[in-house]
């Protein structure tokens, strides 16, 4: 049943991700902009199954859709190839802590670079479950094996 | 006219269908509570989309924009098996005469804030439904086949089913699979 559970937690992280993209951009452009999605987007990012107890370790656990998931955030922000997963967990640790210290008052570059960060997590749930449909296909044959 | 405007318009477009049909469907006669209820959450989930597009600033990056109009196709696409389930829940070929006796089995079982829907399958096989990221955690969905919709054992079929529920909402999968996998290792090697 993980597949169905780290499934939901994408869902709910790829909706928050692009909340707190939107208020990001507005302010990137100096609109006023609530601070509350962005919140809840950190809290998301911190519950999800199994990775923020071994991220300050450099030794992540995550499942190979969400592996994927946050190596295509993290590209799309570094720009850099992620070799293992000790370069996803550096990489990552360092996005979320920039996440955690972000304010209104920051530059456009790192508004813009947790934006970027954002609307990838909710591209690749988009491309991965929407167009294709196999992730989910893939969890009602799960539970079919199971019935 | 850039594309995002036309890709905002048929996002609307497409949300106000969904709200509309829903809104039909709600006006209807339903069996039970749970079912309804659960339809009335998606409404308002397809509602906000269109709430969230239409209060978009014109201004905003083209990629936001672009992001918000894929979400409710989306929303859509994860959707529509599940309304059409709770439409069927709702069918009088379903065996309304079992809802009851499940719903107190669930209750003793998950406590009084669990939400059951039973509908109907025409594959022949009984299952509980993933749930799904748009309802909240306390929702039961399971599917009965429509072929043995006379048949008395599709009761204690419907507690087998449950108990699906229960290994999905509990940790009993990571306390039990390495005993028993240890058990059956232990067992081969005592022979």
């Amino acid at each position: 049943m993980v597949p169905t559970v780290a499934h939901a937690a994408s869902e709910r992280l790829a909706l928050v991700a692009l909340s707190a993209a939107t208020e990001l951009d507005k302010m990137s452009r100096g609109k006023p902009a609530s601070n509350a999605p962005l919140q809840e987007f950190r809290e998301v990012l911190s519950d999800f199954p199994g990775w923020l107890e071994s991220i300050h370790t450099g030794t992540l656990a995550l499942d190979p859709i969400s592996s994927e998931m946050f190596t295509a955030a993290v590209t799309s922000v570094t720009k850099k190839r992620m070799g293992d997963l000790a370069d996803l967990s550096k990489a990552l640790k360092a996005i979320i802590e920039e996440l955690h210290s972000i304010s209104n008052e920051d530059q456009a570059h790192e508004l813009g670079m947790i934006k970027t960060f954002c609307l990838a997590i909710h591209h690749f749930v988009m491309k991965t479950s929407s167009q294709t449909g196999l992730i989910e296909q893939g969890v009602f044959y799960n539970d079919y094996n199971y019935s | 006219m850039i594309i995002t405007t036309v890709d905002s318009d048929f996002a609307k477009q497409k949300l106000r269908s969904v709200t509309k049909l829903l809104d039909s469907l709600l006006a209807g006669d339903w069996p039970y509570g749970d079912a309804k209820q659960a339809l009335g959450l998606l409404r308002d989930q397809f509602f906000s989309e269109l709430q969230k597009i239409e209060n978009l600033d014109p201004e905003a990056d083209p990629l936001i924009r672009s992001a918000h109009c894929a979400q409710p196709r989306h929303l859509i696409q994860k959707s529509k098996g599940y309304i059409g389930f709770i439409l069927r829940s709702s069918n009088i070929r379903n065996a309304f005469e079992i809802y009851n006796p499940i719903k107190l089995i669930g209750t003793a079982l998950f406590g009084p804030q669990h939400r059951l829907i039973v509908g109907s399958e025409w594959n022949y096989s009984p299952l509980l439904y993933p749930l799904p990221s748009q309802l909240p955690e306390d929702y039961i969905l399971v599917g009965l086949p429509a072929s043995e919709a006379q048949n008395a054992l599709l009761v204690p079929t419907s507690g087998h089913e449950l108990g699906h529920a229960i290994w999905r909402s509990t940790d009993i999968n990571r306390r039990f699979s390495g005993l028993i996998r240890q058990s059956v290792i232990n067992t081969y090697r005592d022979r």
